[in-house]
């Protein structure tokens, strides 16, 4: 597998994720709101605020896929090892946190308003500590390619 | 007090009455590493490449290589 193909394939992953975000967001969370408050309309006053809840999480999550995207973008250019790669990993890991904690604890707070039910409080807390491994590995990662790009200026300088 | 090690292959490029180019085909590097030893960028240097450079112009490690102080 060339560093080309790779990037190409990251990138195509990153635009079905893409994709997926735009069906989930602009489409299943509005849908399924609806359906819910047709079937319970004691629960209307609930719609509104979830959905704004839920679609603000779409902005991190977008945040990511750029990033992604230029990670992407740099690795197909040869330059994987770089200390902007590294930044760009760092900054992930802080949007996956801080998405997983705004999760965790709107979704506590709505449940403490009686707008959640707890199984969805469950499901909630699945998707944050999804979240947050996937803040942990990028942290990681970037400590590890940041380590990688000193090795590789350090090569590049060797004569 | 950190110094620099400084890498005179100008005066012995001279001393030799030759190229640059010259030398890069030589020894085997590029222009550009080439270019890297003279501006002191070069965070390392192999053994090999020490010993081709002292081949391709007839000299000594210590002709090539210059210990200066930074002065403060």
């Amino acid at each position: 597998m060339t560093q080309k193909s790779l990037s190409n394939r990251m990138k195509l992953i990153i635009v079905l994720l893409g994709l997926c975000g735009v069906a989930l967001f602009g489409i299943a969370v509005p849908v399924i709101g609806l359906d819910l408050v047709d079937s319970y309309p004691e629960y209307s006053y609930c719609f509104l605020p979830w959905l704004i809840f839920i679609l603000l999480m779409a902005v991190p999550c977008y945040a990511v896929l750029v990033l992604g995207w230029k990670i992407a973008t740099s690795i197909g250019g040869d330059n994987s090892f770089t200390v902007q790669n590294s930044k760009r990993l760092k900054n992930v890991s802080v949007l996956s946190l801080v998405t997983s904690i705004y999760l965790f604890v709107g979704t506590t707070v709505f449940l403490l308003l009686s707008m959640c039910h707890f199984t969805m409080f469950l499901g909630a807390c699945l998707v944050s500590f999804v979240g947050i491994a996937i803040s942990v590995a990028s942290a990681v990662l970037s400590y590890l390619v940041k380590k990688a790009a000193a090795l590789q200026e350090q090569s590049d300088l060797t004569i | 007090m950190e110094g620099q090690i400084i890498f005179n292959i100008d005066v012995m490029l001279a001393k030799r009455k030759m190229s640059v180019t010259e030398l890069s085909n030589r020894v085997g590097i590029t222009l550009a590493n080439i270019s890297i030893l003279k501006n002191g960028k070069a965070k390392a240097v192999k053994i090999s490449t020490l010993l081709k450079l002292c081949e391709a112009l007839d000299c000594q490690p210590g002709d090539l290589l210059e210990y200066r102080k930074d002065e403060q």
